[in-house]
C-alpha cells in the first residue's frame, strides 16, 4: 500500500493525500510545470517533501529508507541522457516494457517526452494495465486514462 | 647521471598521469552534471549509488586512459629505459 499523506512540495504540489493499494493506478495530470515530475521524483526519494509524508506498507520514505523503497520500484523517466559509449535502450516504450517486466511492487511512469501516435498510446495503456494485473501500484503521468486522476 | 635520467623519466610519467587524472575527473564532473537523468534512472530502478555511478566511472576511466593507450609504445619504451637506468644506478 502506497500512502501519500498531506504531501506538499514547494509551491507546486498542494497538500495531497492518496492511498493506493496493489493493482491500483494513480494518474497524475496537469499543465507543463505543474509539478508532475516533481511529485514522481519525491516518490523516488530524490527530493524531500516539505510537508506530510509518503509511506509504503507503513514504512516511511526518508533519505535513509529511500534506497530500500527504490529496490521495490521500477521507474520510467521522461528522458535519459547517456554519456558517450554507454549503451542502454532509451526509447520510452522500451523502458516502459522493461519496467513492467521487472515485476516490481511500485511502477512510477513519467510522461513521454514526445507526442505518441495512437498505436504507441494504446501500447502504453496496455502495459500499464498489464502492470496493474500483476498487482503493481502504478503512478503514471498520463492524461488519457481518466480514472483515479489527480490534477496538479 | 643515471639518477638525473631516472628523475626526468619519472617526472615525465608523473606529468602524463596527472593529465590523465585531470581528464578523468573533468569527464566525471561533466557527466554527473549533464547525464544525471541516467543516474536517477538507475537509482529509480533499484540500483545502489555505487551501481548508478558505474557508467560514469567507466566513461571517466576510458577518457583518462585512451590517450595513454594510444601512445603505449612511448610508455613501454620509457618504462624499459627507466628500469635499465634503475638497474644501472643500483649496480
Amino acid at each position: 500500500m502506497l500512502e501519500l499523506h498531506n504531501v506538499t512540495i514547494g509551491q507546486l504540489v498542494r497538500p495531497l493525500s492518496v492511498t493506493l493499494h496493489e493493482g491500483q493506478l494513480l494518474c497524475v495530470t496537469g499543465q507543463k510545470g505543474s509539478g508532475k515530475t516533481t511529485l514522481l521524483r519525491a516518490l523516488l526519494g530524490f527530493i524531500p517533501v516539505d510537508g506530510g509524508h509518503i509511506s509504503i506498507d507503513g514504512e516511511l520514505l526518508t533519505p535513509l529508507s529511500a534506497s530500500y523503497f527504490r529496490r521495490q520500484t521500477a521507474y520510467v523517466p521522461q528522458h535519459i541522457s547517456l554519456p558517450d559509449g554507454c549503451h542502454l535502450p532509451t526509447g520510452y516504450l522500451k523502458l516502459l516494457t522493461k519496467a513492467v517486466e521487472a515485476h516490481k511492487q511500485l511502477l512510477i511512469v513519467d510522461e513521454s517526452p514526445k507526442p505518441l501516435d495512437d498505436a504507441e498510446k494504446q501500447a502504453v495503456d496496455d502495459l500499464l494495465r498489464e502492470a496493474m494485473k500483476q498487482g503493481a501500484i502504478v503512478v503514471a503521468v498520463n492524461s488519457r486514462i481518466t480514472q483515479n486522476q489527480v490534477w496538479l | 647521471m643515471t639518477l638525473i635520467g631516472i628523475i626526468i623519466i619519472l617526472l615525465f610519467l608523473l606529468r602524463k598521469a596527472y593529465y590523465a587524472w585531470r581528464r578523468g575527473l573533468n569527464t566525471w564532473r561533466m557527466d554527473m552534471h549533464n547525464h544525471n537523468s541516467l543516474r536517477e534512472y538507475l537509482l529509480g530502478n533499484g540500483a545502489t549509488e555505487a551501481e548508478a555511478r558505474r557508467p560514469f566511472l567507466r566513461h571517466a576511466l576510458v577518457r583518462a586512459c585512451r590517450p595513454l593507450l594510444a601512445q603505449w609504445q612511448q610508455l613501454v619504451a620509457l618504462l624499459v629505459l627507466l628500469f635499465i637506468l634503475i638497474y644501472l644506478h643500483l649496480k
